[in-house]
């Protein structure tokens, strides 16, 4: 606890600091800043913002960067903004957090906005934009967007002659060429208490035709197709030696340095494994392909969405210059940047066929569609309690504290506990 | 004397000197405490500001009682500090009687000894992890030199094998404090107790039996204090090993009130929480204080 406490004061100092370093603007200068992570990310959006400044002279923008694990950042963008800081102006989201920073009433609405500027909405990636909006009204916009992907040692699966996996039932080859090949892991996926398992496991579901609210709103965790797919997942590791046991403690990261180590015959993980497999150093560099996630029998394939959007501060005292700030940073051009530069995909449909983007990412043409059908978590501002209880219960499953039978019986109680006591504004559209 | 019989001026002045003291005391601890308290009987969800915020009785402390994941951390929270603060008693006292008698190199061997004890808390549970890494870890890597199944090797998919790492690394970082506390005990008995004691015939083992233990009580109660209240608000470990997986098999109270305040920012509920792990950590500390009070009151009359 001491940790985020030290953190959080630590960045608020940071921020004070940084405020009293940067000169007082000339008269009739707009100050404006802006929240988002830190590293690359940092330095390729002052890169951005200094062409910005170019074209906005009379507009300035502060680059406050925050911390990169997500929820850290949500603690401290939930402190500054709970509090009704005018502090910060344009945000940068993680698309789970919109619903519940609007119905706080946090974000400042942007129909209007968008409308006036003739900004093509239909461009945009369909989950991406259900992520934006919230009660029929948008409070935020598309920035990058992420989906599960299907990562396959193209060469091991072409030494063997078998095609690449296309359903659950393809997995359990799997087996046979992990052994023949000596590789110690076959398909990884991160299965820690933690967001990334929800994801997962819910794509999962998704792709055998299940998921936790039906097309009416319904709670529907306990279900036999979600039932099949996570005793599915079970049986991977303890029946049919396809996931090795390792995976109920890894993220997404420890998968990805596993596969690049070359340990592992596949592995469900983000875009942004994609260019890092593909660097020097890598014992996979070239020899890997990307494919949709599997399905079952009951369904097709379905990707989690993931992502970022940007926000405005619904406190802000320069509303229409951070306006000015997220149009620029929404062109086409700067978000094709971003994806050259820093490899978090563009939300934009267009640009999944840009040859440039296709020149560094080969897969993005084969996968539009990945992206386009792409399914948003459940859009609620409860999403972070109910996403706490799956990840208990889906963690207990794969280490078989739980069967799958009573962890999603359980869920599906504690979810309609949650969804009971919180009251009607906390139901899933 | 007792201040009760102090003259009128003498007392008003003690209350005088002594009230920057209380005041700050006053100030830095029980206003926190009386917020907290405070805090206890309200929801208050920052993160749906929405949702009624204000006055709920002991709705907070009724939730808390009625929640199993409180029960079982709880259970978990006493399991760790008596398996822990146990382990380190005994080899703690083991390691101080050694280095007592060891007359070469005393300085050397007393700092290579508090190594592990001046490593923050998450970087040495970092360290561990290292160790039981299921791809390149050396604890894994033996155990299938052994010939284990791997879904043996991953030591922290499995709730009891998580709890052993757990406590490995609390043991480990932790026995030094134990150890230096005690050798500090260990130096001020006289030596002519155990002079006394050869003449008169007594054996080592008696000597150790009658003279040392005993007069190391007041050093022992004085470390566990130290190390039960700090075991019981057990929180690094957890974060930087399991994130008080899987599941919730490895959540101690702290992990939750975090889980509470920072992840859930119910405060409400966190504080009656936080009141709760409170109350808890008086009543060991008010136990340890009657021993010590038994203890001292015993060599008086002695």
């Amino acid at each position: 606890m001491g940790l985020f406490g030290v953190r959080i004061i630590l960045c608020c100092w940071l921020a004070l600091v940084l405020s009293a370093c940067e000169a007082a603007p000339p008269a009739g200068v707009i100050s404006l800043v802006m929240a988002g992570g830190s590293g690359p990310e940092e330095a390729f959006a002052r890169e951005q913002l200094t062409e910005f400044h170019r074209l906005h002279p009379h507009l300035r923008v502060a680059y406050q960067s925050t911390p990169s694990s997500a929820s850290d950042r949500h603690t401290l963008y939930v402190t500054w903004l709970s509090s009704h800081s005018p502090e910060i102006d344009v945000l940068n989201l993680d698309v789970i957090w919109v619903p519940e920073f609007a119905a706080a009433g946090w974000l400042l609405p942007l129909d209007a906005r968008v409308t006036g500027a003739g900004l093509p909405l239909d461009e945009f990636l369909p989950a991406g934009l259900a992520c934006s909006r919230y009660q029929g009204r948008l409070h935020a916009l598309p920035w990058f967007a992420d989906a599960g992907l299907l990562y396959y040692r193209q060469d091991l699966y072409g030494a063997a002659g078998l095609d690449p996996p296309r359903t659950f039932a393809d997995l359990l080859k799997v087996r046979g060429l992990k052994k023949r090949f000596g590789r110690p892991y076959g398909f990884l996926f991160p299965g820690q208490t933690y967001e990334g398992l929800v994801c997962v496991v819910l794509e999962c579901m998704w792709s055998n035709g299940g998921g936790i609210f039906d097309a009416a709103g319904r709670l529907t965790l306990d279900q036999p197709r979600n039932r099949e797919v996570l005793q599915a997942l079970v049986n991977l590791i303890y029946q049919e030696e396809v996931s090795p046991l390792a995976v109920a403690t890894f993220q997404e990261e420890d998968c990805r340095h596993a596969f690049e180590q070359g340990y592992a015959v596949l592995m469900r993980n983000w875009p942004y494994a994609y260019p890092l497999l593909n660097q020097a150093g890598s014992r996979v560099a070239g020899k890997f392909g990307v494919l949709p996630l599997v399905h079952g029998p009951e369904g097709r394939s379905v990707s989690c969405f993931g992502g970022g959007c940007l926000g405005i501060n619904a406190f802000s005292r320069r509303p229409d210059a951070a306006w000015e700030l997220v149009r620029f940073l929404l062109t086409r051009k700067n978000l094709k940047q971003r994806a050259q530069k820093l490899g978090m995909l563009p939300p934009l449909r267009s640009l999944y066929d840009d040859p440039d983007l296709a020149a560094q990412f080969p897969y993005l043409k084969s996968l539009k569609e990945v992206f386009i059908q792409a399914r948003p978590r459940p859009i609620t501002p409860l999403y972070s309690f109910i996403s706490h209880i799956l990840q208990v219960h889906f963690s207990r499953a794969l280490t078989r504290q739980e069967t799958p039978r009573e962890a999603l019986e359980r869920g599906q109680a504690e979810i309609a506990g949650v969804l009971r006591r919180f009251g009607q504004e906390g139901a899933a559209k | 004397m007792k201040s009760g019989q102090l003259p009128f001026r003498e007392a008003r002045w003690g209350y005088l000197l002594a009230a920057p003291a209380l005041l700050v005391i006053a100030l830095v601890a029980l206003y926190p405490l009386g917020c907290t308290l405070w805090l206890s009987f309200q929801q208050k969800i920052i993160k749906l500001p929405w949702l009624h915020t204000g006055w709920v009785g002991l709705a907070n402390y009724r939730e808390l009682f009625t929640d199993t994941r409180f029960w079982q951390a709880l259970a978990h929270t006493v399991m760790f500090t008596v398996v822990s603060v146990g382990l380190e008693l005994v080899l703690g006292l083991l390691a101080a009687l050694a280095i007592h008698r060891a007359r070469i190199l005393t300085g050397l061997t007393r700092a290579a000894v508090l190594l592990p004890w001046a490593i923050p808390t998450v970087v040495a549970a970092v360290m561990w992890l290292f160790l039981v890494n299921p791809a390149f870890g050396l604890i894994p890597m033996g155990l299938r030199f052994l010939g284990l199944p791997e879904t043996c090797q991953v030591l922290l998919a499995h709730p009891a094998s998580a709890w052993a790492v757990i406590i490995a690394t609390d043991v480990w970082k932790n026995t030094p404090f134990m150890t230096l506390m005690l050798l500090a005990g260990l130096q001020v008995i006289p030596v002519d107790l155990y002079e006394a004691a050869a003449l008169d015939g007594a054996s080592r083992w008696q000597a150790c039996r009658r003279i040392t233990l005993p007069l190391l009580v007041p050093a022992i109660l004085v470390a566990l204090i130290f190390r039960t209240a700090q075991a019981f608000m057990v929180f690094g470990h957890i974060y930087a090993l399991t994130g008080g997986g899987p599941g919730t098999a490895t959540e101690t109270l702290a992990f939750l009130n975090y889980q509470a305040i920072l992840n859930d920012m119910r405060f409400g509920y966190g504080s009656a929480l936080s009141v709760v792990i409170f109350l808890g950590s008086l009543a060991f500390a008010l136990f340890y204080l009657s021993a010590m009070g038994l203890q001292v009151k015993g060599e008086e009359r002695s």
